[in-house]
């Protein structure tokens, strides 16, 4: 792990990175799809915003450009199976998320465009390590509650801002959950083999991990009423 | 277990394992049921409603969460069933549930609570195979933007309502292509995993 070995060992086992590696490689193509969709909906809603200024657009197609020309960077290094640096990674995630939170500040609270925040979070839960993870939620959460409260918000909307939050993290636990339930899985494919059963063919009986204990016991007869 | 699978075999795993995912979200859906119940009711009847309506959606989720736990499988039709429930349920909610108190009129693309089908594209993508992924995001995503377009005919020359609409229908849908590209990959290493030799 080249590129983490300049933090301190105390810190490289606190974040697992050892763990998050295989999974930030893997999810990287993820995170490149997402961020496509990203730029796809941006560059619409650039478009289709016919009250601004030819110069407030030509720098907002700039900015979309340059992320494109990032995207495609990562998306070779994907395509090329390398694995690309975590931080670079972070970086890139923090990138997007300041760049949505921008885009949902001229609004406030009233902005349509904070849905653009449930599609990042749903790439970093199933990418990051759980100590990223929960920093990179919270920051999500803290800067739109943030952004929200300070512009144009009375009492009314507390619940719709809870809803939003709320889902936020029922996206990003989803995510993480489905993230362990694999990783078991995975884990369980490693266990040999057993010994020329046959494949069962009908279905719906689903083959779970262990064979559950109470299914080995023989059924014991019930007691007989005198 | 099982080295070599069929992919039914493989379907029927992951829904077995991935309703783990739809349990939770569910749990959340049940919390912003009655977060909803709580601030928004407009009399004593719609309180309850949403009271039964809640406690109805934890009932049925402690009793998936009990099969699951007893090692029984899967009943992909109730898992199918639930889930276009819950989709008719944001719907109701959307076009007839208040989001200020004492507001009776339906709202429709004014509502706030199309934020409820987020976690449910994602999860329901996350557990079925694409193509279900496909129809149930085709009609829950397209079923809701028809309602949007219908009960606001005269705002489509309106910039700013197309456009949010469709921030609203690209964000929806991209939860669920990224969910379901997000369980191929997790298909193809768990087949690469099964592949590796496990004994030397």
């Amino acid at each position: 792990m080249s590129e983490i070995a300049w933090l301190p060992t105390r810190w490289r086992k606190h974040l697992k990175l050892h763990d998050a590696t295989e999974d930030l490689s893997v999810g990287q193509i993820v995170f490149v799809v997402g961020r496509w969709v990203l730029v796809l909906v941006m560059l619409l809603m650039a478009i289709l915003d016919t009250g601004k200024t030819l110069m407030r657009l030509r720098l907002e197609i700039l900015a979309l450009l340059a992320l494109t020309v990032f995207n495609f960077y990562l998306f070779t290094q994907a395509l090329q199976r390398k694995g690309t640096l975590q931080i670079i990674t972070y970086i890139a995630s923090l990138a997007d998320l300041i760049a949505i939170t921008i885009i949902v500040k001229n609004g406030g609270y009233f902005s349509p465009y904070y849905v653009f925040y449930y599609p990042a979070l749903l790439v970093i839960s199933v990418t990051f390590p759980p100590f990223m993870l929960l920093i990179f939620t919270e920051a999500v959460m803290v800067m739109y509650t943030l952004i929200a409260f300070t512009q144009q918000f009375w009492i009314d909307s507390v619940p719709i801002l809870g809803l939003r939050l709320l889902m936020m993290v029922a996206v990003v636990v989803c995510g993480r959950y489905y993230w362990e339930i694999e990783k078991a899985r995975r884990a369980g494919d490693k266990v040999p083999a057993p010994t020329a059963e046959p494949i069962p063919s009908a279905l719906p009986q689903a083959l779970p991990l262990e064979a559950p204990a109470t299914a080995q016991a023989a059924p014991q007869p019930a007691p007989q009423m005198v | 277990m099982y080295p070599t699978r069929t992919v039914a075999q493989e379907v029927a795993e992951d829904i077995y394992f991935g309703q783990a995912v739809m349990v939770q979200a569910r749990w959340f859906f049940a919390a912003a049921l009655g977060l909803l119940g709580l601030f928004y009711a407009a009399s004593l009847g719609a309180v309850i409603f949403i009271a039964l309506l809640t406690i109805l959606l934890l009932l049925i989720n402690f009793f998936i969460y009990t099969r699951q736990l007893l090692h029984k499988h899967a009943n992909e039709w109730l898992l199918l069933l639930l889930a276009g429930c819950e989709a008719l349920m944001v719907m109701a909610l959307i076009l007839f549930w208040p989001n200020k108190v004492g507001v009776l009129e339906p709202i429709g693309f004014d509502s706030p609570f199309y934020v409820l089908f987020y976690p449910l594209l994602f999860v329901f993508a996350l557990v079925f195979p694409p193509r279900r992924t496909a129809i149930y995001t085709a009609i829950v995503v397209g079923g809701y933007l028809l309602m949007c377009v219908v009960s606001n005919f005269g705002l489509l020359l309106d910039a700013a309502f197309v456009k949010d609409l469709v921030a609203r229908g690209m964000t929806l849908a991209a939860m669920s292509a990224l969910g379901t590209f997000y369980w191929r990959i997790q298909r193809e290493r768990r087949r690469t995993a099964v592949a590796t030799p496990t004994r030397s």
